[in-house]
């Protein structure tokens, strides 16, 4: 399985200038409702691939989870970095999450990719500290999903840690 | 019961512990599974407990102050290390990790840990080996011998069941880890093998390969996005994760295919990083890095007075030896055997292990890898033969003592344009003729027609049974054809063009393909369906100019959904 799950973004048509912020939030929901549409085929065929597997009797390799996760992750980022992300949109992000999630934890895994817990070192691996000193840290923001495969850490997270107050300000 | 003696290769970056089992040298996945540990330390001053390996890594950042890491270089100094309020010696840091690695040893393997074999750079001062002794004591091992790295290597090599007698007594050992490099060339004096000389690099490793391709990929990104300041710590470690996870797949196939969604995003738009990298492109960039290996090696010989033809094998060490450019770079260099079957990131504590067993008398048997006893490559034509004029040089695919199964692949060029075929002939042996090889089979792989140099992939998947599953690809042309060869029996026992050959593997087109194939799909939807699915289809390969994807793709969807949509009114 090799999927390649955003290809279609570099292929989004550039903006073409001014409109009526009704229209564009309208068009904003047609590009979104079409990239659904698209990874709903996605995953409908990743889950005939993992089907398949399980009948054959076959280990299905779980990097392509991860790729697909990755991806979705990276991007999801790219879309919260913009000012205008409509609820409708979160909402979509939202379901679009739950499937990918159900689908790993199918096959044993889980992904750790929220912020706002407490910094485990097990799970998460810090890669900037916002609060030098402190002794208590929370995770304040996930540049990288890490993931837990039958209880055993694959990867873990690589997070900005800070201290609890500080989560409000960042 | 005899005593159990581990042995421990305590690096600068990664930590490994190995033991025997049934006589043979085995490494202990300890942590996670693996077997290899980080060489971190870190205080929890709340919990006042000693963190090491992984976790203790991923606390660096977090608690700068409370952890340290490459702890090796500064064995034999007398420098306290601070750790939050409380300060440690280099000793006490690295029986921390000796600790460690013995006591999740010990619940791996059952059985209480009391001695150790601890490996050291062949270049450490006695003082160096000293606080070695010092940091096993004070983890309450015994140690029961200080051996040079190198000479583990060598020594588990040793131990390998498939041996190429060798005339000469001199062994180079050439180690390129994470951080360092070091070569060495050892002597075999019957059982002793005496180091005559240790040269290196403290600040070269399979890192600073890593850095060249995060620089490529930042130009590259650079180029879509000029101007902008977009390298944050994200995208930084980012980079660095996509370089590693290239040049890893860059050293079993030519080309890489780099398919990173949102690198960065500017204007509300997200940058992606979409390229392929030739293995080529990549060596280029690498290639004073290689070179400085190189001139070290050349040191090596110079300090033990010998030539390069002197040397009888080469073994190599460290994960970055797996990068074909390093074992082309040596075999130029050494026309000798290459060893590296086994585990390069384990086979110093492998060796540790070994000489453990050695000291406690336990018998050491054999290690059993499957490795390919020949190279296997494919005939071209960069040498001619004088007598009969045609091409007759031998192209490794898969180099001698691999273990197998394994997968490679290497990218040749047509001669000509619109040429008809390649003739695939496939030989096993080592010299750069193919009339002194031995041949395994050989077919024809048609092309389609293409300009002059156009790549063709040869791709060999050897496996366990003996067979080689060989794909030759056009790239491009989605023209592929799949052959497999029996190499004790020396003939083509199955051969097909593959199935996917002249389709496109898209999951939207897959989706359009299930609904056609519902019988209850009328025939008008059905007949624009076909239609769109074959000018997308058309489309995506690029088979006409003009093409507008974007517009094909939002028919095709709005077909599928009218389709879908049909499908449930019928029921």
């Amino acid at each position: 399985m090799n999927f390649k799950i955003f290809n279609f973004l570099k292929k989004s048509k550039p903006s073409t200038g001014l409109q009526e912020p009704a229209s564009q939030v309208l068009e904003e929901i047609k590009d979104l409702r079409k990239h659904l549409r698209k990874q709903n085929f996605l995953l409908e065929s990743f889950k005939t691939e993992i089907i398949k597997a399980i009948i054959d009797d076959r280990h299905p390799g779980i990097d392509p989870y991860c790729d697909v996760a990755d991806s979705f992750f990276y991007y999801e980022a790219a879309l919260q970095a913009n000012e205008h992300v409509s609820p409708e949109q979160l909402e979509a992000l939202g379901i679009i999450w739950d499937k990918i999630e159900n689908l790993m934890s199918l096959a044993g895994l889980q992904i750790m990719r929220r912020a706002g817990g407490d910094f485990d070192a097990k799970i998460y691996e810090a890669i900037e500290n916002r609060a030098d000193g402190a002794a208590e840290l929370i995770v304040l923001q996930v540049l990288q999903p890490g993931y837990i495969f039958k209880n055993m850490v694959l990867k873990p997270a690589k997070v900005v840690v800070g201290k609890k107050n500080h989560h409000s300000e960042g | 019961m005899r005593e159990i003696i581990c042995g421990i290769d305590l690096g600068t970056t990664n930590s490994s512990i190995a033991c025997l089992k049934d006589g043979k040298a085995e490494a202990l996945p300890i942590e996670e599974g693996q077997a290899l540990v980080p060489s971190v330390v870190s205080l929890d001053e709340a919990a006042n407990t000693i963190i090491v390996g992984r976790p203790a890594r991923n606390r660096l950042a977090a608690f700068p102050n409370h952890t340290v890491r490459s702890i090796k270089r500064q064995m034999g100094q007398n420098t306290p290390v601070r750790l939050g309020a409380q300060q440690f010696s280099p000793e006490e840091i690295s029986s921390f990790i000796l600790n460690h690695l013995v006591n999740q040893a010990s619940q791996v393997i059952g059985h209480k840990i009391k001695q150790v074999v601890i490996t050291v750079p062949a270049y450490f001062n006695d003082a160096q080996r000293r606080a070695t002794i010092q940091a096993g004591e004070l983890a309450g091992l015994e140690v029961s011998r200080i051996v040079n790295e190198p000479t583990a290597a060598a020594l588990v090599y040793d131990y390998l069941s498939f041996q190429q007698e060798t005339s000469s007594p001199y062994i180079m050992v050439y180690d390129l880890g994470g951080g360092t490099f070091d070569v060495s060339i050892l002597e075999v004096k019957g059982e002793i093998k005496e180091v005559l000389a240790s040269c290196g690099d403290t600040a070269l490793g399979g890192d600073d390969f890593d850095e060249r391709l995060v620089d490529f990929f930042r130009e590259q990104l650079s180029d879509k996005a000029p101007g902008v300041p977009w390298l944050d710590t994200a995208a930084r470690i980012r980079l660095r994760d996509i370089a590693e996870k290239t040049k890893i797949g860059l050293s079993d196939q030519p080309f890489y295919q780099v398919s990173e969604a949102a690198i960065f995003s500017i204007a509300r738009k997200p940058v992606n990083l979409h390229l392929e990298i030739k293995r080529g492109e990549f060596e280029e960039l690498v290639a004073d890095l290689v070179e400085r290996t190189a001139e070290k090696v050349k040191d090596a010989l110079q300090e033990a007075r010998l030539q390069p033809e002197d040397i009888g094998k080469i073994l190599l060490v460290g994960g970055a030896t797996r990068m074909p450019v390093v074992q082309d770079m040596l075999k130029e260099m050494f026309d000798r055997p290459i060893y590296h079957s086994l585990d390069p990131d384990l086979c110093v504590a492998l060796g540790a292990a070994a000489q453990g067993g050695l000291i406690s008398g336990e018998p050491l048997g054999h290690i059993l890898l499957d490795v390919n006893a020949h190279s296997l490559g494919i005939r071209t034509i960069d040498e001619i033969d004088p007598e009969t004029g045609e091409g007759d040089w031998f192209s490794i695919i898969i180099r001698r003592n691999t273990r197998i199964p394994t997968r490679k692949a290497e990218v040749y060029f047509t001669l000509r344009k619109d040429q008809p075929a390649v003739n695939i002939e496939v030989y096993q042996g080592e010299a750069a003729s193919c009339l002194e090889n031995v041949p395994v089979g050989s077919f024809d792989f048609p092309l389609k027609p293409a300009p002059a140099l156009s790549p063709v992939i040869v791709d060999f998947a050897y496996d366990k049974e003996g067979l080689i599953h060989i794909t030759v690809d056009q790239k491009g042309y989605q023209n592929q054809k799949e052959v497999t060869l029996d190499i004790r029996q020396k003939k083509i026992i199955n051969q097909e063009i593959s199935p996917s050959a002249g389709k496109v593997v898209n999951y939207i087109i897959e989706k359009a393909r299930n609904l056609l194939a519902e019988a209850r799909l009328p025939g008008g939807l059905k007949n624009d369906l076909n239609r769109l699915v074959e000018a997308y289809e058309q489309a995506l390969v690029g088979e006409e100019e003009g093409q507008d994807i974007d517009g094909l793709e939002d028919e095709l969807l709005a077909a599928i959904e009218d389709a879908e949509e049909r499908l449930i009114e019928l029921g």
